[in-house]
């Protein structure tokens, strides 16, 4: 299905930024931003902007990708827990010759996601690792 | 059921009518007796131009009765058989048509790959490209993070549900394989490989699910224990990559209903979608110990012939995964087995069965256990 531009700009704040939730009640972090707090229920929560570092919880290449990512085939995805922050799913790009690790350093940087010229682009979020 | 596989001939609904028929004959029932049917499928809007089940089941088998559909991605099939469980617990019904089927192979595998990411989070894991074998990818990357197994662990799984799978007539790919052949197969989602992961199939599962004694000659089958549990539809919100919350809880809760411990059981059918959700599977369930089934699975101690025998149908990966049947297939599988019938991989005089049937990367899990004896 084509993408809905309306549903795109929707999501602008948790796209171009690392802005998430905190629970004022039990503290818990969310991201993207929540209305109420998954785990305690409460509604008090609060805009959070993370901080851009962080470090790979989980990662694969993928080989074989929806048609939409084609053209980036293989590309890395991974689950990277920030330093202040929740585990989110994201790439990670500019690899190049490097061996990926549980626990290796990266940071947050903004890099178009997906689209052609006939769709919707896409941006928001990806990583990079830090260098030593 | 029908065969697993392959049916460019066959519409969803030629494959859903056979499966039915073919219920209905091995239960000695007329299609007149059925007064509810619970129709598992994920993907017919999406890849047929078909909703509605229910009553176009219903429809095409001359009847009137309620009928629905119900969704849980791979795990609507195990849905399906809970509703049926819950509907003749309340008494409202005495025999209930559950049938699970999906159409997935007249589209190019791109489309119908894209179709499956439905079932995974749209705005925090498929916006990124995450596709379900790189979900899946990144639990079996944490747990050889956490437990130190590789490649060779994950081969010797798809090896085994090969081997069971060869001795099934439905199964998809009914064919052994080597080790070799699994560990150097093409990369899909590394560290998963094309060897790793469940194929695309057409087929259809069908069960007559009664409130009383069967009139058919065959044993009598007991569903005992049937538990549905869900969690976070996305993998970055659980508390762990290296086990389902959802299976464990379903499965405890079943245990609980069905007055059994793990021990107890006999044979199961496990959601093997991708290698490392078998291994997952196993230690969910109790079988065996956190971080120890990848070494149990080398020593073939899960083939029909041992001491704990699993996915004696081949599995998803070998007698393959036409996503809405499979969580009824396994209780179909189950059932032969109980019943003796499973020739070829008849495990021996088996008393209690378990089927575990997995949605999305774990967000859904329907657990039933099924026994000959009472």
């Amino acid at each position: 299905m084509k993408k809905s531009v309306v549903a795109e700009w929707r999501r602008y704040e948790d796209r171009y930024r690392l802005m998430g939730s905190v629970c004022l009640l039990c503290k818990e972090n969310f991201f993207p931003r929540v209305t109420h707090c998954v785990r305690c229920g409460s509604s008090d929560v609060r805009d959070r902007l993370f901080l851009r570092e962080g470090e790979i919880y989980s990662f694969s290449k993928i080989h074989v990708s929806p048609e939409q990512f084609q053209k980036q085939v293989p590309y890395y995805v991974a689950l990277i827990k920030l330093d202040n922050g929740p585990v989110i799913s994201s790439q990670i790009v500019d690899v190049g010759s490097e061996k990926l690790f549980v626990g290796m350093r990266v940071y947050a940087v903004f890099r178009k996601v997906s689209g052609t010229g006939e769709q919707a682009l896409t941006y928001g979020i990806k990583f990079r690792l830090t260098k030593k | 059921m029908t065969k697993f596989g392959e049916h460019f001939e066959k519409s969803l609904l030629d494959l859903s009518l056979e499966a039915t028929f073919g219920a209905l004959t091995s239960a000695s029932l007329t299609k007149d007796t059925i007064d509810a049917i619970v129709v598992s499928n994920m993907l017919s809007d999406t890849l047929s131009g078909q909703g509605h089940l229910g009553a176009l089941i219903s429809g095409s088998l001359g009847l009137t009765v309620e009928a629905f559909r119900v969704e849980g991605a791979c795990a609507s099939g195990g849905i399906a058989v809970k509703k049926a469980v819950d509907m003749l617990k309340a008494g409202t019904h005495k025999n209930i048509l559950v049938l699970g089927v999906e159409k997935m192979c007249d589209h190019s595998s791109s489309e119908t790959t894209q179709a499956l990411t439905n079932a995974s989070d749209a705005e925090k894991e498929a916006f990124y490209g995450i596709t379900f074998p790189g979900l899946y990818a990144m639990m079996a990357r944490r747990y050889f993070y956490e437990y130190q197994i590789g490649q060779a662990e994950l081969a010797a799984v798809s090896v085994k549900n090969h081997y069971h799978g060869a001795r099934n007539k439905k199964a998809h790919f009914p064919k052994e394989i080597s080790e070799k052949v699994a560990m150097t197969s093409s990369k899909i989602a590394d560290p998963l490989r094309l060897f790793d992961c469940s194929p695309i199939s057409d087929g259809a599962a069908a069960l007559v699910l009664s409130s009383h004694e069967p009139q058919s000659q065959r044993k009598p089958v007991r569903i005992v224990g049937s538990s549905i549990a869900t969690d976070s539809v996305s993998l970055q919100e659980r508390k762990s990559l290296t086990s389902i919350k959802a299976a464990e809880l379903a499965g405890k809760r079943a245990y609980i209903e069905a007055g059994i411990s793990s021990n107890d059981v006999d044979v199961a059918e496990v959601h093997d979608c991708f290698t490392i959700a078998e291994i997952l599977a196993l230690e969910d369930l109790g079988f065996f110990k956190r971080g120890t089934a990848g070494y149990a699975t080398m020593q073939k101690k899960t083939y029909y012939d041992q001491e704990m025998p699993i996915n004696t149908s081949g599995g998803l990966k070998s007698c393959g995964h036409p996503v809405g049947a499979t969580g009824v297939k396994q209780v179909v599988e189950i059932t032969e087995q109980l019943q003796g019938t499973a020739e070829g991989r008849q495990v021996d005089n088996p008393q209690y069965g378990l089927t575990h049937n997995v949605g999305g990367s774990g967000a859904t899990c329907a657990v039933h256990i099924l026994t000959n004896t009472l």
